[in-house]
């Protein structure tokens, strides 16, 4: 049997497993485990490959992260996010909506699981918005896109997982996704702006600049976080797992004895929690290694080239990275985390025809975030349906403008790469 | 301009109140002693090895660039607390039933399937983690007794938390199944007493 025979059905095990509803990390071991039988190799490798991948310092930041958004969010800190987004553009036409879009981008600061997030905020604003007479899907489908935000926005715990994988500087990529971040908080308030004025919502409250002052003095202390995170690593005085742990003590402080909300237990129960959402990421990214080698040597990458080169006929960079964005697209809709594991078969594909990785991995990121409203998995918009009590085939119909927007969006970014290289070549400068 | 006339007042507490709820609420509130003896033991070693990873890093940081002083061992110390790390949370991940899946395939598989899948699914968890357990037991023999260069402890202190997690891992999975089959076999011989 050739290598490449072998490589196909390790990554067929590993599909097949995944719609048996087999856990990733096992999916993913059982793939690893077939390519070293195939390719003959010393499995006594594959736990040094998943050390050695866990070790990188780029990931220790991941549990830091996580840490320093779950400190923040036990100090209650989501409702002076929603309070000062409320004073900025609740006074616009369908000022709830504008509201719930803007929390989201205020939100992509606190690194977490997007999907918790989206179930604790959307828990309140999606029945407020029914309240408020916007229609029940449309409510549900903008809180689930509105999620995607996040994930854009730094420190993001996706970019993390594609720094790791790819080696790419952390606080390159954190300002990468900034501005396509904001633009694609913009854009979903447009979508939002154009529905209001055709259906006639109401704004949320009225513009005091007061109010905004107010609200903004008891949220400015949540922007810390971000910014000693992104500030400490740009400005080269942290490296991202110090930059975390600043950010921890930070959270802590903040939470602890200025909001005063954080007991001891709670600050226990936050810990747990982020040993438990980083954990299984921590051994998925680990395995990812081990799974890039085998399919490395089993001349993986060199295939999907010759694929590529095959399937786009004229030679445009452009044309590669939308097919390669295409396949990671597709591989989103059933994925999730995406990054860790479709990254290491492509990443050789992506060196090969030498793509700015920076530039890719803001793409990546969008494509894990059409993942999440794309069936058949649609984690955000079912989360969401279930929220709001609406069937998920209006949800996602619902979702129709949004779901054009992001793509529409992601074309804009793939032809106009400066949208995300802009800010780190300044910043390198 | 109008402005909505509806009662959302307190709407920005109520969102901090739910997302804090969510952030603080205990998994295993209804779990038995055993139970929650068991995973109280693996917190703790997980709360451990992140507490020593922040403040090892912070204070390797802040001594850096307050005394200009810097320890040798602290990325090495950190770096050897990760394994833990990662594997108590696996081992809790999939204790909690939070382990990272897929069920929309699930399902739509006819119900008459799922329990025979699901039963295959519990059974291939168990191989596969147990096999690792293995491999990474012959990983640490071999080199678990190499001292790591500043900490100056043998490697094997951090390596055999593959061992620990995907055995313990896998111990999970074989009483979560069996739970589930005594729960469904109970159900059969009441139902078939009642006939």
């Amino acid at each position: 049997m050739t290598p490449l025979i072998g490589a196909g059905i390790s990554i067929f095990l590993i599909c097949s497993l995944l719609v048996l509803r087999v856990p990733m990390l096992v999916a993913v071991m059982a793939g690893v485990f077939s390519g070293i039988y195939f390719s003959d190799a010393w499995a006594i490798s594959l736990p040094q490959t998943m050390m050695s991948g866990m070790g990188r310092f780029v990931l220790i930041a991941l549990p830091l992260f996580v840490l320093a958004g779950g400190l923040m969010n036990a100090g209650g800190i989501s409702g002076r996010l929603f309070d000062f987004a409320r004073a900025l553009v609740g006074s616009l036409r369908g000022g709830l909506a504008h509201v719930n879009v803007v929390t989201s981008m205020f939100f992509g600061g606190m690194i977490g699981s997007s999907t918790a997030d989206l179930a604790g905020t959307g828990s309140i604003v999606i029945p407020a918005m029914k309240e408020a007479k916007y229609p029940a899907d449309f409510s549900a489908a903008l809180t689930a896109s509105s999620a995607g935000i996040g994930p854009m926005i730094p420190p993001s715990s996706p970019m993390i997982l594609y720094s790791a994988v790819t080696g790419v500087s952390l606080g390159a990529l954190f300002l990468a996704g900034l501005i396509p971040g904001l633009l694609l908080g913009l854009s979903q308030m447009l979508i939002v702006a154009y529905l209001a004025r055709k259906k006639g919502w109401l704004p949320f409250s009225v513009f005091q600049l007061g109010d905004v002052w107010r609200s903004g003095r008891r949220a400015i202390l949540a922007f810390g976080v971000p910014l000693i995170i992104v500030g400490g690593m740009v400005l080269g005085i942290f490296t991202p797992s110090e930059a975390g742990a600043f950010a921890v003590v930070y959270a802590f402080l903040i939470s602890a004895f200025i909001f005063k909300s954080l007991t001891v237990s709670g600050l226990y129960r936050v810990l747990v929690n982020s040993v438990q959402l980083s954990g299984e990421l921590l051994i998925i990214v680990g395995l990812s290694f081990a799974l890039g080698a085998g399919l490395t040597n089993a001349h993986v990458p060199e295939f999907l080239v010759r694929i590529i080169d095959t399937v786009v006929i004229v030679d445009s960079e452009y044309l590669r990275i939308f097919a390669l964005i295409l396949l990671a697209i597709v591989a989103g809709m059933i994925l999730d985390p995406l990054i860790p594991v479709l990254l290491p078969i492509i990443l050789p594909t992506l060196l090969a025809f030498d793509v700015d990785l920076i530039h890719f991995g803001v793409l990546m990121v969008i494509a894990v975030v059409i993942g999440q409203v794309t069936p058949p998995m649609a984690i955000a918009l079912i989360v969401a349906g279930r929220i709001a009590n609406v069937d998920q085939i209006r949800v996602l119909r619902a979702n129709t403008p949004f779901f054009i927007g992001i793509v529409v969006f992601l074309l804009i970014l793939i032809a106009v790469p400066e949208l995300s290289t802009w800010l780190p070549e300044v910043a390198r400068e | 301009m109008t402005i909505l006339e509806i009662p959302l007042k307190n709407l920005s507490e109520k969102i901090g109140e739910a997302t804090k709820k969510l952030e603080l609420v205990d998994p295993d509130e209804n779990a038995g002693l055993l139970d929650k003896c068991i995973n109280r033991f693996v917190e703790a070693v997980g709360v451990s090895a992140l507490v020593m990873i922040v403040v090892v890093i912070f204070a390797n940081a802040f001594s850096r660039y307050a005394l200009n002083f810097s320890f040798s061992w602290a990325e090495e110390l950190v770096q050897m607390s990760m394994p833990w790390l990662a594997m108590t949370g696996v081992f809790l991940s999939v204790r909690r039933g939070t382990m990272i899946k897929i069920d929309y395939f699930f399902e739509k598989i006819p119900e008459r399937y799922q329990a025979a899948i699901a039963y295959f699914g519990y059974s291939l968890n168990i191989i596969i983690l147990l096999s690792m357990a293995i491999v990474s037991l012959d990983f640490v023999m071999l080199f678990g007794g190499d001292e790591a260069l500043y900490v100056g402890l043998p490697t094997g202190y951090s390596t055999s938390a593959l061992v620990w997690g995907m055995a313990g891992a896998a111990m999970a999975y074989f009483a979560e199944f069996f739970r589930v089959w005594r729960r469904k076999h109970l159900l059969e011989r009441r139902s078939g007493a009642k006939k």
